[in-house]
């Protein structure tokens, strides 16, 4: 393909192009989100509504609990080397920061839009047979002015055959990268994209790397993104590790793929086996919020347990695949490995070297089992030497330091005291 | 009676002075210096010794004399005479023409054996074969208590001089000695020795370190607790807490204490003297001695100490929390505890930071036109990378790259890639056929 690449302004020219585009997304039939396999005929629905629908976000905001310490703060590398801050804090003004960090933790985890990819026809804007073979390449015309965004940018393209059209999505990316390069985005998608580096990622449980840097990648509505995230997406629920994509931002947008293609009984039995009644109410409430011709019916105040029974009673094909689910519910048995799944995660992110700076001794435990004497705590009472007033401890310590024997006297104090700490 | 004396040789020449002398005699005309000579510095002047014997044989002259019972064997029928002068072959002649070279060759290379193993450079000290920065192993066993893990470092060597009634000026060698386990357990001492005897000194100075033992606590085992200022003399250290993987940026002395005590993440700015050894290890040491480790922080300021580590985003992480005291709420709380901590602890002292100077030919005519010259090829390396990252290019050699050039050039000529033609894009010409 040659091409002849313009730069433009068209103001005049945009109300009518755009008037175009307008119209080729409502006369699209079926969401590309929506797997032909399922039974259902519900093709005119619209995806990108539905997920910013009130109640949906907020079915989905519930379903993704917050792990601060496991998912969302777990110790990342870092692109620059910074020593760790430390500060004096009170019960107060920590728990405030943690406030503050969940806020942000809230941020991070906004979702990623679930939006259809776009279209690849291309609308025909003028036929002008006297400009035939004018010349041997296309010409593309792109608006490049102050305000025109990389999404309603308009570009459109002469054909040598005189015929003037819009550009299709490759060709409108191309031009969005001439003139406005991205960082990180290169031409060519990176291989990771693909099996079997793709494949290979997701041995290694970095699910939620390969997702990331897609959306870095693409744009969500690229239709290379959509397939990449359903493809991933399909394979997190064929190995049944759901626990890669807890607590990230790609969460939302997996239980709503799940929810519209009818799949939840794996992810259901997840939730159970971990005792999260209220999840899976929620998950069968999100289900019926998507699909409302769905044959399970939910009344307005319906208890959580009665919600899933319900769900139970009436999907009796799906028996075998939530056999932990039905554990708890019927002997209210938990599987306790939940722990153990989080410490598998990220194992290059090397977890368990920051868990072991926390302190572990504090003024709850010291005298429990869990203090420096464990088992013998029951036997001796563990005793703290209560310091009289910070003032004359500071100047004890100081007529300590300095040289000689009162030094190695101060040293044997501590030592004392780390004893009993340890 | 017949007297003895005519057995005792006697020297009947006495015209020719080196036939009237003895060779020793001799050889002190060469290498001796008088009192007043040496006072004077001409002891480097004088020859020493050399052993002729080694270059010149009895009998090995261009004209070979065999004695019989010296260089030849005795012969029994005495009508040959006592001596006789062989034939040479050629080689002979040859040989002894460059013999007192060859001689002289042989003593070179034999002084090249002499030469010490050598050591690899991590291991080498601060300069050439000296003792001073090198691994010297461990300080020997003191009543029963083996050092084994420790490892020691000389940090300097030097002549000192006292000034006694009796001797005058007495020299004394003194050697600053560091000893340690890299695991907090460290000492230092000054060991001495009369002049000259520089490792005596070192091994008396490994001998005291290691009864001078102390102890260190290491932040997660690898850096300091807080930042420290601390002084000795004329020298101010400035010691910072660094990230894992920082290494030791540090004066060249503190590098070796901190290996010894084993420190691994570490900045440390050193102002004033920083050629006092002695005042800067005190300092040091003084500061290391000083710190306070979370635990004990909590204890004083009755707060739990948070750690904010920027591979979590800063999310706090609680350290130490007071045990023995009760925890302070938010209106007991002093101005003094809602200080910034590092601020705290540098009891308002900052090392001075010092831009880096510019190298003296950044702003010359030449350096300008060069730095020019190679502004259009600023993004070549990036596009390599991503050529080969793209797996365009399987490798960036000419020979690759050539034959990337004529796989392309061959699809363009038959039609399969088109030819990147338009505005701004250069023409393609056709080679003239001639």
């Amino acid at each position: 393909m040659n091409t002849v690449t313009i730069q433009t302004s068209m103001l005049k020219l945009k109300p009518k192009i755009s008037a175009f585009t307008r119209l080729s997304t409502e006369v699209r039939q079926s969401s590309q989100w929506v797997k032909a396999s399922g039974s259902s005929t519900t093709d005119d629905v619209n995806i990108e509504k539905l997920f910013v629908e009130k109640n949906v976000q907020k079915l989905l905001t519930d379903l993704t609990d917050i792990d601060l310490e496991h998912k969302v703060f777990r110790p990342r590398r870092t692109s620059i080397q910074q020593r760790s801050h430390f500060a004096l804090m009170t019960d107060e003004r920590l728990e405030k920061t943690r406030e503050r960090m969940r806020e942000e933790a809230r941020r991070f985890l906004q979702f990623v839009p679930v939006k259809e990819p776009r279209q690849e026809t291309v609308q025909t804007l003028a036929k002008d047979a006297e400009l035939k073979d004018f010349d041997t390449s296309k010409f593309v015309f792109t608006d490049i002015t102050f305000d025109a965004t990389d999404q309603d940018r308009t570009v459109v393209v002469r054909e040598p055959d005189g015929t003037l059209r819009t550009a299709n999505p490759e060709e409108h990316d191309r031009m969005n990268r001439t003139y406005y390069q991205k960082p990180n985005r290169p031409v060519n998608p990176p291989p990771l994209f693909s099996d079997p580096y793709l494949q290979q990622a997701l041995d290694k449980n970095e699910h939620e790397f390969v997702l990331d840097w897609s959306c870095w990648f693409y744009e969500p509505d690229d239709p290379a993104f959509v397939r990449l995230s359903q493809l991933i997406f399909d394979r997190i629920n064929e190995t049944n590790k759901f626990h890669v994509i807890t607590s990230t931002r790609h969460f939302g947008s997996f239980v709503f793929y799940l929810a519209l293609n009818d799949n939840i009984p794996k992810l259901l039995n997840y939730f159970g086996s971990f005792g999260r009644l209220s999840d899976c109410a929620n998950l069968i409430r999100l289900q019926k919020a998507v699909k409302p011709d769905w044959r399970v019916t939910i009344a307005q105040g319906d208890s959580e347990e009665k919600i899933v029974k319900d769900f139970i009673k009436q999907n009796a094909r799906f028996r075998d695949q939530i056999g932990d689910l039905l554990n708890f519910i019927n002997n209210g048995k938990v599987k306790q490995d939940q722990d153990l799944e989080k410490q598998t995660f990220g194992v290059r992110e090397r977890v368990g070297r920051m868990d072991r700076r926390k302190a572990r001794i504090t003024s709850a435990n010291v005298r429990g089992v869990e203090g420096p004497l464990a088992e013998l705590s029951e036997e001796y009472p563990v005793k703290v030497v209560k310091s009289e007033g910070s003032g004359e401890r500071d100047a004890v310590e100081k007529k300590d330091e300095g040289r000689g024997k009162g030094r190695w006297r101060s040293r044997d104090q501590n030592s004392k005291e780390d004893k009993k700490k340890d | 009676m017949a007297s003895l004396l005519p057995l005792v040789q006697t020297r009947s020449n006495t015209v020719n002075f080196f036939m009237r002398r003895s060779g020793p005699e001799l050889w002190k005309t060469l290498t001796s210096v008088s009192k007043s000579g040496q006072k004077k510095g001409r002891r480097n002047t004088r020859q020493p010794i050399r052993p002729l014997n080694r270059f010149y044989r009895i009998g090995s002259s261009p004209m070979k004399v065999e004695f019989a019972g010296l260089n030849a064997p005795m012969r029994m029928n005495q009508d040959q005479g006592l001596l006789s002068i062989a034939e040479q072959t050629e080689d002979e002649i040859r040989d002894s023409l460059g013999g007192v070279k060859k001689i002289l060759e042989e003593k070179d290379t034999g002084k090249k054996k002499r030469n010490r193993e050598k050591l690899h450079p991590m291991e080498r000290g601060f300069s050439g074969t000296q003792l001073v920065g090198q691994k010297l192993g461990a300080p020997p066993p003191v009543d029963g208590v083996d050092f084994d893990d420790f490892e020691t470092y000389c940090l300097e060597v030097k002549r000192t001089s006292n000034m006694t009634n009796v001797f005058g000026r007495v020299h004394t060698m003194s050697a600053l000695v560091v000893t340690g386990n890299g695991r907090g357990l460290a000492g230092y001492a000054v060991g001495k020795a009369p002049i000259h005897r520089t490792t005596t000194a070192i091994i008396n100075g490994m001998g005291m370190a290691s009864r001078k033992i102390f102890h260190v606590e290491l932040h997660e085992g690898r850096t300091i607790y807080q930042d420290f200022y601390a002084e000795c003399r004329n020298t101010r250290v400035f010691a910072q807490r660094r990230p894992r993987g920082f290494g030791l940026t540090c004066h060249p002395r503190l590098i070796k204490i901190c290996e010894a005590i084993g420190i691994k993440d570490i900045y440390v700015k050193v102002e004033g003297s920083t050629k006092n050894y002695l005042a800067l290890t005190h300092a040091f040491v003084t500061g290391l001695l000083n710190q306070e480790t979370h635990q004990q922080l909590a204890e004083r300021k009755g707060l739990h100490v948070v750690e904010m580590s920027p591979s979590r985003h800063f999310l706090p992480q609680i350290v130490a929390s007071p045990i023995s005291v009760e925890l302070k709420t938010e209106e007991t709380l002093e101005a003094l505890d809602r200080l910034n901590l590092d601020d705290f602890y540098g009891e308002g002292r900052y090392p001075l930071r010092k831009p880096k100077a510019l190298p003296f030919f950044s702003n010359l005519e030449g350096h300008l036109d060069a730095r020019w010259r190679k502004h259009p090829f600023r993004n070549q390396e990036s596009t390599m990378i991503r050529l080969i990252a793209d797996n365009m290019v399987p490798r960036w050699t000419r020979d690759a790259r050539a034959a990337w050039a004529e796989q392309r050039n061959e699809r363009m000529t038959t039609g399969v890639e088109p030819m990147p033609l338009g505005i701004g894009l250069s023409h393609v010409v056709p080679k003239k056929e001639d």
